[in-house]
């Protein structure tokens, strides 16, 4: 009976039912395959579903303004493009995913310190000893292999923009609210950050008053604020408004080098600040308080904090965050329980990890002992997984020495899964 | 305006009349529209619902009675997943009934426009299909497998993500 139900009902009937088992569904009969996989069912779902998890907004969800209504024709247009973005999204922790990728060096003479991933532009940027490397567009990359099978390196040669006359660029975040924007965390002769126009590749306005290096750098997604973590001398994260950059608006102590910042994605004025003097602070940047919302001890210093976005109603539950020596562990911490303890403690680095990429899929973590670790982040997260199901190697320096990995991104670019920035450069796997 | 023990005539498409409280026949979206658009005089004999039986339209009553004081459905919402661990036990409750009765339900809530019992009844056909593999979903619903052995190897193909991608069956 339910066969002769109008397509409307049982399309809506669809509508609630989770992906493994409207695939099912779409398995019974032709004119099941025909409804389960109807183009604006799955066009919803991943504006809902996986729209939200493409962090760097790479892959749009596409308006409802009817704008692409020839391409919802297709009748199944968007249920490929969901499988091919699920594809994307957890294909970094698949046990075969090093094998079958190709390790690309971009640049191999520098050492690159931190990188983003510019959305709009989409190009990487990497910060290195006096400025920022700059890649030609991710997507102009062919995504077929020529007929020797190897492709050309050369196509993301990455351009080199200075920044300083002295100091390395270590640490960098976009503007969410100004697209050219970006703020570079600089080293101890300026003591403070550039907010660089990538257009006019010339600085807009200069946020100081650290005693040292900037080694951390976070940007609110609702507020014009940025927020700079300073090295040993210093000790403390300093709050700016980048539209009154002359001071900072607050100070957050810490009693060491302030290594990590993020803020809460599910509450963008709720920033985590992790720091060497093995303590992560949790701040409501709303409220006057000088003291932290939250305090967490952990057994050693932080080096790298991440919030993945896991759902649409998960978001800012989860903090992973990476001690160092003598543990060289990745916690995941319960926002909701903080003082319950880790509920993962992963040891499979045998350096500090120094920095996390994580998705609702994957969770990618970099470390001083030149490898990245792949885990899938649902199985990681319930304590199934206790070794990486994919390692990637970053090649030794021109000198020899163990790549000190600095920055990872976990990419949704099609054509370019993972980039590093180490102390043998900037890499990436396609 | 009508006082709040005005009763409506109901004639089910085999012939049955009830009578129901105005606020109750006022659940359903296409019964409103009909109250507010014919005179008082016209409704004496009673509203014809050509695509409900007695049977049906009885328990169409029940639910709108015990959901009477439910704030409205809220409006559509795109940018939520619509979630189905949400049901009631008096939900729960009132739709354990035959699979045909439950069908019944869903096409007089679509005909009748009443969201929330469209949606009750939409949940509960996904919960009888969550968890289930292919052929379980066929003998569930009596559907004949027309597909040949190339297609379901087809389809098992364009499928493959979902394996890979493991954490997505939540």
């Amino acid at each position: 009976m339910i066969d002769r139900f109008p397509d409307e009902l049982r399309l809506y009937i669809c509508e609630f039912l989770p992906t493994r088992d409207l695939l099912a569904l779409s398995c019974a009969s032709r004119d099941w395959r025909r409804l389960a996989t109807d183009s604006l069912l799955w066009r919803r779902r991943y504006a809902c579903e996986l729209a939200p998890l493409m962090g760097d907004g790479c892959v749009t969800s596409g308006g409802s303004d009817g704008r692409d209504e020839d391409s919802d024709s297709r009748e199944s247009e968007w249920f490929v493009r969901y499988g091919l973005t699920m594809r994307v999204l957890s294909r970094l922790a698949r046990p075969d995913a090093a094998a079958s990728m190709e390790r690309v060096a971009l640049a191999d003479d520098v050492h690159a310190r931190c990188l983003a991933h510019h959305a709009a532009m989409d190009v990487l940027l990497a910060g290195c000893k006096r400025g920022v490397l700059l890649t030609t567009p991710l997507s102009n990359r062919s995504s077929t292999r020529g007929d020797r099978g190897r492709r050309s390196p050369v196509e993301l040669v990455p351009t080199a923009v200075q920044v300083a006359d002295r100091d390395a660029v270590n640490s960098m975040c976009l503007l969410p609210g100004a697209p050219s924007l970006v703020a570079l965390g600089l080293g101890r002769q300026l003591g403070g950050s550039l907010v660089f126009d990538l257009e006019t590749a010339s600085p807009v306005a200069t946020l100081t008053g650290h005693a040292d290096s900037v080694f951390a750098l976070a940007a609110c997604a609702q507020r014009p604020w940025v927020v700079s973590g300073g090295g040993q001398d210093d000790n403390s994260a300093l709050v700016f408004d980048v539209n009154s950059p002359d001071a900072a608006l607050r100070t957050l102590p810490h009693r060491g080098s302030v290594r990590a910042l993020a803020f809460d994605p599910a509450a963008p004025s709720v920033l985590y600040s992790g720091s060497l003097d093995k303590y992560v602070r949790c701040w409501d940047l709303r409220a006057p308080a000088r003291e932290p919302a939250l305090e967490l001890a952990l057994a050693a210093g932080v080096h790298a904090l991440e919030l993945p976005i896991l759902s649409s109603s998960g978001d800012g539950q989860t903090l992973v965050v990476s001690v160092g020596r003598p543990h060289n562990a990745v916690y995941a911490i319960d926002t909701r329980a903080p003082h319950a303890g880790p509920t993962v403690n992963a040891r499979y680095h045998s350096s500090a990890v120094s920095s996390l990429a994580g998705n609702a899929f994957s969770l990618a973590s970099v470390s001083y002992d030149g490898t990245v670790a792949a885990v899938p982040m649902a199985s990681w997260l319930a304590g199934e997984v206790t070794t990486p199901t994919a390692t990637y190697g970053i090649p030794k320096t021109a000198k020899g020495r163990v790549a000190r990995g600095e920055d990872v991104l976990a990419l949704t670019a099609r054509n370019v899964a993972l980039a590093t920035a180490s102390s043998a450069g900037l890499h990436v796997w396609v | 305006m009508s006082g709040d023990h005005d009763m409506v005539k109901l004639i089910s498409s085999d012939g049955h009349t009830i009578e129901v409280p105005e606020d109750i026949v006022r659940k359903s979206q296409t019964l409103q529209n009909t109250l507010d658009d014919l005179a008082k005089d016209q409704l004496e004999n009673g509203i014809p619902l050509a695509n409900v039986t007695h049977a049906i339209l009885t328990k169409v009553v029940e639910w709108c009675t015990h959901h009477k004081d439910d704030p409205p459905p809220p409006e559509d919402d795109d940018a939520r997943t619509r979630r189905t661990d949400d049901i009631t036990p008096w939900d729960a409750d009132f739709c354990k009934v035959e699979q045909t009765v439950l069908f019944e339900l869903i096409l007089a809530a679509n005909y009748l426009d009443i969201k929330g019992l469209l949606d009750l009844c939409c949940k509960t056909v996904a919960n009888m299909i969550k968890g289930k593999s292919p052929e379980q979903i066929r003998q569930t619903f009596n559907i004949k497998n027309d597909f040949t052995p190339e297609e379901e190897e087809q389809v098992r193909k364009e499928n493959e993500w979902c394996e890979e991608a493991g954490s997505t069956g939540k």
